[in-house]
C-alpha cells in the first residue's frame, strides 16, 4: 500500500469516527431527531422482536423499544466519559508536568501517588463507591478518573522530562521567562497532543468500564435505560434470543473504536509516528538494477564503485527519491579513502549501499560495486554472508549505540569471531581478547563491561574489534571521530591508520571533517548533492582543489583563515535532494558559474592523472578529458 | 538487585495501608446500617445498638480501622457479615479461579501480542496496519460483551464448553483447562492487542537503533538479530505492559467471573458490594492489592534482568 | 583586575551531586572582547556557560557582571539581567520549540519589559530577525521552515533582540555544516565589530576559537590549567595538557598533519582509557601527563602569570621543554 490510499482511508475512518460522536451527541441534546418512541413504553405483544419497521433495533423482553432505550442511554454514558476524561486529564497533566519539571523531591511524592493509583484495584474500588453511593454516576467516574490519571502522570511526566532538557526551554530560562510562563508557553503546547490521545484512551476505557459496571447492576437504577444495563437484560434472556445484546453491544464498540480512531489520527499528526527500521531488507529486485557497465580490467582495486545511484522513499509520499546519481571512486588494497562532504551529500547513502544497506528503506536504483570480483549490487544472500563482516567491516558514527546495550562487549566479541571462523567458544574468547587487544583496551575488565559502562573512545575502540572480528579486507567508518573529544579523536585515527597499515586492511572513511582526511587519507573523494565532485589524492585537494566546491570548503575552514579577516563563504545551502538545480548542481552559488554550467549535466572531467572534477571551467585551464 | 527487591517489598507496606485505609473509609460510607441489614427492619433499637457494639460499629473509624488492621495482620480479616463464613478462608477459596484466569490470559496475550507485534514491525505494510486495527477492535469489544457472544455461540448454539463454572486444577487438569477456554478466549483479545501494540512500537524503537545496523553490515544474519538481539532489547517496554494488562484483567475478571459464573475473588467482591458486606469486600481489596504489587515486583525483577543499566544500579 | 570588566568571575565552584564541576575558576571579559573557552568534554565549559547564566548553582565564587553581583540573584534579578547576558545554544534545532513561532521565541527576552508596548516588541523582533540576515516576516513562520543555518541566524537574532552586552556562545557552530559554519562564524564576528559585543565562546572545533576569540581560557577537570591571549597560547602553549590539545587538533594540511602526528607521540602519555584517579589533591591532569613527576601527584599547581602575558597552573613549567 502506498502513502496516498493509506492516509485516505485513515482519514475516511477518522470522519466516521467522528460522525458516530456527532450522532452519540445528536442522541443526548436531541433524542426526539432519532426516535419518537418512549424508552419506558412497555409492549407485551411485541416482546423480543429482532429489527422490524416498527421498531428499528427491536424490542426487549418487556417489548420495549431498544432504538429508543439505547438513544435515551446515551446521556449517562457521554456525561460519565467527560467526567472521568476531565478529572484524569486535569489531575494527570498537572501533577505530570510538576514532577516531570521540577523533578526531585516533588517528582518522588508524584511518582509514588502514581505508584499507589496504579495499585489501587481499580474495579474493586469503584464497587466500593457504587455501593457508597448508589447509581451516581458522577461520583463513580469522578473516582475512576482519578485511578485512570496515574498512567497519564507518567506519561507526562515522561514527555515533560524529556522537554526539560532541550534547549529552549534554558533559554526561555535565560529569557527571565517564570516556571508558570513557561510551563504554559513551552510545555503545554507541546504535550497537547500526547495529553489528546490519553485522554482518547482513557474515554475508550470509561465506556467499557461504565457498560460493565452498569451490566453488574451498579448503573443508574432500573428501568432507566443503561448500555451495560441493555445488555444485562440481554443476557437473562440469551437462552430465547441473542439478539437484544447486539445494539447495546455495537453501541459500546462503535463508541470505544470512534475514540480510539480520533486518538489515533491526532498521534499520527503530531508525532509523524513511523520510525526507520535500521534493519534493511533483502534486496528482491536485485536483477531489475540496470547493470553498470562491470569492469574486468585487471587493477588491483579492492572495491571498485561505478556509476551507483540510490533511492530512498520520500517520508510523506513514499515515492522513491533519487539521493545519490553516479558515485564512482575505488580503493586499493590497503589505501585509506576519505568520502567527504556535508550532510545531505549523499555520502553516507553511498557508504552503506556498498554494503547493500542503503538507510531509509531505500535501494541501489544502477550502477555496480565490485568487491574482489563480486558485483555486490547484485549479490544473493548467501554472497553477501560471506562479504559483510568477513570481507567489508562496518564502523558507525556513534560509538555508544554501536553494540548491543544487553550483552556484555567480550561476550559479542566472542559471538562475532565464532560467527565468522566457527571455532568453538573457548578460541573465540581468546580471540576476543586478542582482538580487543589490537584495538589497544588491553586491560581484561573491558571484555566483562557492558557497553554503556565505556568511556566513549573506548567504545568506539571496542566496535572497531567488533567490525575487525572476520578480518576484512576493507573496512567502512562512518564519522568515526565526530562524536569524540579532540584528543581521543587523534587516537582513533592513530589506531586506524596503524591498522590499515598492519593488516593491509583498505578503509572507506567517510567525514565531512577536512582535518581528519587531512590525517588519515591517501586519496579523497568529495560528494556535493548525491554527486562525486572531486576525485583526487589528499595533497592535491589540500594543495590545489580543482572543484570550486572543494576550493569553497577549504577557504571556509576557520583553521586556514586569518584572524580578524572574515571567511569566505559559499553563499546559500546545499540543494535538497528532489531539488537538485539542471547542470552543474552547485552553479546557484558558484562565483566562476556561467550559462553552459547550467545546460546540462556536467561530467567528471580528468585534469591530472586519476584525479577528476566535476566543473567545465577545470577544462578551459587543462588538457581535461570525460571519464566515467 | 536485592536491594531493588527490598525497596520495592518495603515500599509495598505503606501502599497497602493507605489502600486499605482508603476502602475502608468508602465501605463506612455506604448508606444503611449494617447491624439492621443482619438483623433485619423489623428489630428494635436495643437489639441494633447490641449489635453495633458487639461489631465495633459504636468506635471511632480510625478506631475500627486499627482494629481490623490489627487482626488483618494475624491473618484475620473477619467473617462475612452475611454468612458468617472467616473471610480469610472464603477468599482464599476464591483465590484459585482469579489468578488460574490472568495468569492463562496474561500468557496466552503475551504470546499472541508479541508474535503478531514483531512480525508486523519487522514486515511493516500491510500486517502492520492490520495490528492497528486489530488492536483497535480488540480494545473496542469490552471483555464481558464478546463473554455472551462466547456462550452464546459455543456453550449455547454449539455446546462445545461449559457455559458456567470452574474445575479445581487439582481435581483435573484437563477440565480444569476446559472451563477456562471461554473465560480465557472472552479476557484474551483485548489484552493480546494492547501487547501487540506495544511488542510493535518497541521493536519499531529497536530497529531504528545504530547497533542493527552495524550488526547487519557486520555479517550477523537477520533472523539472529531479530529475535536474540532486537527482542531482547524490545522486551523492556513489553514486560511492563504485561504488568499493567494482568493487572487490568484483574478488573476484567469481575466481570467476566460474573458472566461465566466462576466462584473468583471477582465475582466474591461484586457480589459482596451489592450486599455491603465490608469484611468480604475489605478482604478483597487486600489481596487484590498483594496481587497487584506482587505483579509489579515481578515486572521489576524481568526488567532488571533484561537490562544491566537497570540491574547495575 | 581591571575595574572595566564587564564579567568578573573570581574562584567560581560549582558542584554537581557532591562532585566538583567546577573548582576555583577565575576568568574576566572586556566589553567588546571575545574569549575562548577550550577543554574536553568533562572539563566544565558548559557549567561554566551554565553558572554565568544562574541555570547552575554555584557552591562557591562571585560572579559580578557590569559591576554588579549576580552570583546568586534571584528569578527578579535573572528578569533584569536576561537583556543585557544572553545566550546562543549548540543545537539549532533544539533550541526553538517547535510548537511555537519564531516571533514568540524572540520576543521571550522582551516579555518582562513594562516599557515596551506589542507594537515595540515586535518591531524590535523584526529588526534583530534583519540584522541576522533573515527577513522580518520569518516571525510569522515556525522554526521547521528554516534550515539548520537559517535557525542558527534565529536563536542568535533571538539573544540580540534586547541589545545585550555580553552573548555566551556554547558551540554555536558545532552542529552546522562547514560552509554554513562559516557564515555564522563571520556574523558573530560582524555583530561583534558593530555592536561592541562581548562573547563568551565555547567551541569543540580549536579552529573555531582562533578565529573569533582574543583571549583563551583552557579548561581541564574544571580548573583553569592556562590562560591568555590566543595567539601567544597557540604559538606557545606552557601547560602540557594545552600542548596534548593544539596537538590533537586536527590541521587541513596533509604535511603538517603527518608531522603533527609524528610530534603527538612525544606528547601523549601511552596509557589508553586509564581511569583518572578521584584524588582531592595534586594536578588533574598528572595522570596522563607526559611530564608528570612525583610531586606533581600531591602538589595542587597555582595559576602563576608568566613573561609572555599568559597565567599557567603547572608546577614543572619553568622545567618543561620550549615548544
Amino acid at each position: 500500500m502506498t502513502r496516498a490510499p493509506r492516509q485516505l482511508a485513515r482519514t475516511s475512518l477518522t470522519v466516521l469516527a467522528t460522525l458516530w460522536l456527532g450522532v452519540l451527541a445528536v442522541a443526548v441534546l436531541a433524542p426526539g431527531l432519532l426516535t419518537g418512541r418512549d424508552p419506558l413504553e412497555q409492549d407485551l405483544t411485541a416482546s423480543l422482536q429482532t429489527a422490524t419497521g416498527e421498531h428499528l433495533l427491536g424490542t426487549d423482553r418487556l417489548g420495549r423499544d431498544l432504538l429508543s432505550r439505547l438513544v435515551h442511554g446515551t446521556g449517562t454514558v457521554l456525561w460519565g466519559v467527560a467526567v472521568a476524561v476531565v478529572v484524569a486529564v486535569v489531575l494527570g497533566t498537572v501533577l505530570g508536568l510538576i514532577a516531570g519539571y521540577f523533578g526531585g523531591l516533588l517528582d518522588a511524592a508524584v511518582m509514588r501517588l502514581s505508584d499507589l493509583l496504579f495499585a489501587v484495584p481499580g474495579i474493586i474500588l469503584l464497587l466500593v463507591v457504587a455501593s457508597t453511593f448508589p447509581n451516581d454516576v458522577t461520583i463513580a467516574m469522578t473516582a475512576f478518573g482519578v485511578i485512570m490519571a496515574s498512567g497519564l502522570i507518567r506519561v507526562v511526566r515522561g514527555a515533560t522530562r524529556s522537554l526539560r532538557a532541550e534547549q529552549f526551554i534554558a533559554a526561555a530560562k535565560v529569557a527571565g521567562l517564570s516556571d508558570a510562563q513557561i510551563l504554559w508557553r513551552h510545555a503545554l503546547p507541546r504535550l497537547l497532543g500526547l495529553v489528546i490521545v490519553q485522554a482518547s484512551l482513557i474515554a475508550a476505557v470509561t465506556v467499557v468500564t461504565q457498560a460493565g459496571l452498569a451490566f453488574l447492576g451498579f448503573g443508574p437504577p432500573p428501568p432507566a435505560p443503561t448500555w451495560g444495563g441493555l445488555m444485562d437484560e440481554g443476557r437473562a434472556v440469551m437462552a430465547q434470543s441473542a439478539w437484544p445484546l447486539l445494539p447495546p453491544g455495537a453501541a459500546v464498540a462503535l463508541t470505544v473504536l470512534a475514540f480510539l480512531l480520533i486518538g489515533d489520527a491526532v498521534r499520527d499528526r503530531t508525532t509523524g509516528a513511523w520510525s526507520t527500521s535500521k534493519l534493511a531488507r533483502p534486496n528482491r529486485r536485485r536483477s531489475r538494477i540496470a547493470s553498470g557497465e562491470a569492469d574486468v580490467s585487471a587493477s588491483p582495486a579492492v572495491l571498485k564503485v561505478r556509476g551507483l545511484s540510490a533511492a530512498i522513499p520520500d517520508r510523506v509520499t513514499f515515492a522513491p527519491r533519487t539521493v545519490v546519481t553516479d558515485a564512482s571512486f575505488e580503493i586499493d588494497p590497503g589505501e585509506i579513502v576519505g568520502l567527504v562532504g556535508e550532510s545531505g551529500s549523499g555520502k553516507t547513502v553511498t557508504a552503506l549501499s556498498v554494503l547493500g544497506l542503503t538507510p531509509g528503506g531505500g535501494t541501489v536504483t544502477g550502477g555496480s560495486c565490485m568487491f574482489e570480483g563480486l558485483d555486490l549490487v547484485r549479490a544473493t544472500a548467501r554472497q553477501w554472508r560471506d562479504v559483510r563482516g568477513r570481507g567489508i567491516g562496518y564502523v558507525a558514527q556513534d560509538s555508544a549505540l554501536s553494540l548491543d546495550p544487553s550483552l556484555r562487549v567480550g561476550a559479542q566479541l566472542a559471538a562475532a569471531v565464532r560467527r565468522h571462523t566457527g571455532v568453538n567458544r573457548r578460541v573465540a574468547r581468546s580471540r576476543a581478547a586478542e582482538l580487543l587487544a589490537a584495538v589497544e583496551l588491553t586491560d581484561p575488565a573491558v571484555a566483562r563491561r557492558y557497553p554503556h559502562q565505556l568511556s566513549g573512545g573506548m567504545a568506539q575502540r571496542a566496535a572497531i574489534a567488533y567490525a575487525l572480528a572476520g578480518s576484512p579486507r576493507l573496512l567502512i567508518a562512518d564519522e568515526p571521530t565526530t562524536a569524540l573529544d579532540m584528543t581521543v579523536q587523534a587516537s582513533i585515527l592513530a589506531l586506524l591508520r596503524r591498522l590499515s597499515r598492519d593488516r593491509s586492511m583498505a578503509v572507506l572513511l567517510v567525514t565531512h571533517d577536512l582535518g581528519v582526511v587531512a590525517q588519515l587519507c591517501d586519496r579523497v573523494v568529495v560528494m556535493y548533492a548525491g554527486q562525486v565532485v572531486e576525485r583526487c589524492t589528499t595533497d592535491e585537494l589540500f594543495t590545489g582543489p580543482r572543484h570550486p566546491y572543494s576550493a569553497a570548503l577549504l577557504a571556509a575552514d576557520p583553521s586556514r583563515a586569518r584572524f580578524g579577516q572574515p571567511l569566505p563563504v559559499i553563499a546559500g545551502t546545499a540543494p535538497v535532494p528532489g531539488a537538485w538545480p539542471r547542470g552543474c548542481r552547485m552553479a546557484d552559488r558558484c562565483s566562476l558559474v556561467t550559462d553552459q554550467c547550467r545546460a546540462a549535466e556536467v561530467p567528471l572531467l580528468e585534469y591530472a592523472h586519476g584525479s577528476v572534477a566535476r566543473c567545465i571551467r577545470v577544462a578551459e585551464r587543462q588538457d581535461a578529458v570525460p571519464v566515467s | 538487585m536485592t536491594r531493588l527487591v527490598l525497596r520495592r517489598l518495603a515500599w509495598s507496606v505503606p501502599m497497602l495501608l493507605v489502600i486499605t485505609l482508603l476502602s475502608f473509609v468508602l465501605v463506612s460510607l455506604i448508606p444503611g446500617d449494617t447491624a439492621r441489614a443482619i438483623l433485619g427492619p423489623s428489630a428494635a433499637p436495643e437489639q441494633i445498638d447490641a449489635v453495633r457494639a458487639q461489631l465495633g460499629l459504636d468506635q471511632p473509624l480510625l478506631q475500627q480501622y486499627l482494629s481490623w488492621l490489627g487482626r488483618a495482620i494475624r491473618g484475620d480479616l473477619g467473617s462475612s457479615l452475611l454468612t458468617g463464613v472467616d473471610v480469610s478462608q472464603l477468599v482464599n477459596a476464591r483465590l484459585a479461579p482469579t489468578l488460574s484466569l490472568i495468569t492463562l490470559a496474561t500468557l496466552s496475550a503475551g504470546v499472541i501480542g508479541v508474535t503478531l507485534g514483531v512480525q508486523s514491525a519487522v514486515r511493516g505494510g500491510r500486517l502492520g496496519r492490520l495490528v492497528d486495527l486489530a488492536s483497535m477492535s480488540g480494545l473496542a469489544v469490552p471483555g464481558f460483551a464478546l463473554a455472551l457472544l462466547l456462550v452464546a455461540v459455543f456453550a449455547v448454539r454449539w455446546p462445545l464448553f461449559p457455559a458456567t463454572g470452574y474445575v479445581d486444577f487439582a481435581s483435573s487438569p484437563g477440565q480444569w483447562l476446559h472451563a477456562l477456554v471461554l473465560p480465557v478466549a472472552a479476557a484474551c483479545p483485548g489484552a493480546a492487542t494492547a501487547v501487540a501494540k506495544q511488542a510493535r512500537d518497541a521493536t519499531l524503537d529497536v530497529l531504528d537503533r545504530e547497533f542493527v545496523r552495524v550488526m547487519q553490515a557486520n555479517g550477523v544474519p537477520r533472523r539472529t538479530i531479530i529475535y536474540r538481539h532486537v527482542l531482547r532489547n524490545a522486551a523492556g517496554p513489553v514486560v511492563s505492559l504485561l504488568g499493567v494488562v494482568s493487572a487490568s484483567l484483574l478488573g476484567a475478571a469481575v466481570l467476566i467471573e460474573n458472566v461465566f459464573a466462576l466462584p473468583g475473588l471477582g465475582s466474591a467482591a461484586a457480589v459482596a458490594a451489592s450486599q455491603h458486606d465490608l469484611p468480604v469486600l475489605q478482604g478483597a481489596v487486600v489481596y487484590f492489592t498483594l496481587i497487584v504489587i506482587v505483579i509489579g515486583l515481578l515486572v521489576d525483577l524481568v526488567q532488571a534482568w533484561l537490562d544491566p543499566k537497570v540491574r547495575l544500579r | 583586575m581591571s575595574s572595566h570588566d564587564l564579567l568578573e568571575i573570581s574562584s567560581l565552584s560549582v558542584a554537581y551531586q557532591g562532585r566538583p564541576v567546577l573548582d576555583g575558576i577565575d576568568l574576566t571579559i572586556a566589553p567588546g572582547e571575545t574569549v575562548g573557552l577550550v577543554g574536553e568534554s568533562g572539563a566544565g565549559k558548559s557549567t561554566l556557560a551554565w553558572a554565568v547564566l544562574g541555570l547552575a548553582r554555584p557552591s562557591a565564587g562571585r560572579i559580578v557582571f557590569d559591576g554588579q553581583d549576580i552570583t546568586r540573584a534571584g528569578r527578579r534579578g535573572r528578569r533584569l539581567l536576561s537583556s543585557s547576558l544572553q545566550m546562543v545554544f549548540q543545537d539549532p534545532y533544539s533550541s526553538l520549540n517547535p510548537a511555537r513561532r519564531i516571533g514568540d521565541a524572540l520576543a521571550e527576552p522582551l516579555l518582562h519589559r513594562r516599557d515596551l508596548s506589542r507594537a515595540d516588541r515586535t518591531r524590535l523582533v523584526e529588526e534583530s530577525l534583519r540584522r541576522v540576515g533573515l527577513p522580518g516576516d520569518a516571525a510569522q513562520r515556525f522554526p521547521a521552515h528554516f534550515s539548520g543555518g537559517q535557525r542558527q541566524r534565529i536563536a542568535i537574532a533571538r539573544a540580540l533582540v534586547g541589545s545585550p552586552r555580553l552573548v555566551i556562545c556554547d558551540e554555536p557552530v558545532t552542529a552546522l555544516d562547514l560552509s554554513v559554519q562559516a557564515q555564522i562564524i563571520n556574523l558573530l564576528a560582524e555583530l561583534q565589530s558593530e555592536l561592541g559585543l562581548s562573547y563568551l565562546l565555547t567551541a569543540h572545533d580549536l579552529a573555531v576559537v582562533r578565529h573569533l576569540a582574543h583571549r583563551v581560557v583552557v579548561l581541564h577537570r574544571g580548573r583553569v590549567v592556562e590562560s591568555g591571549p590566543t595567539d601567544v597560547v597557540w604559538t606557545r602553549p606552557a601547560h602540557p595538557y594545552t600542548r596534548a590539545l593544539l596537538a590533537a587538533a586536527p590541521v587541513t594540511d596533509p604535511v603538517a598533519a603527518r608531522a603533527a602526528a609524528a610530534a603527538r607521540e612525544a606528547v601523549f602519555s601511552t596509557t589508553v582509557g586509564s581511569a583518572p584517579p578521584e584524588s582531592a589533591g595534586g594536578c588533574a591532569y598528572a595522570h596522563r601527563c607526559a611530564f608528570a613527576e612525583a610531586r606533581c601527584r600531591v602538589e595542587r599547581p597555582v595559576p602563576t602569570p608568566t613573561p609572555d602575558g599568559t597565567v599557567v597552573a603547572c608546577l614543572r613549567q619553568d622545567e618543561l621543554p620550549a615548544r
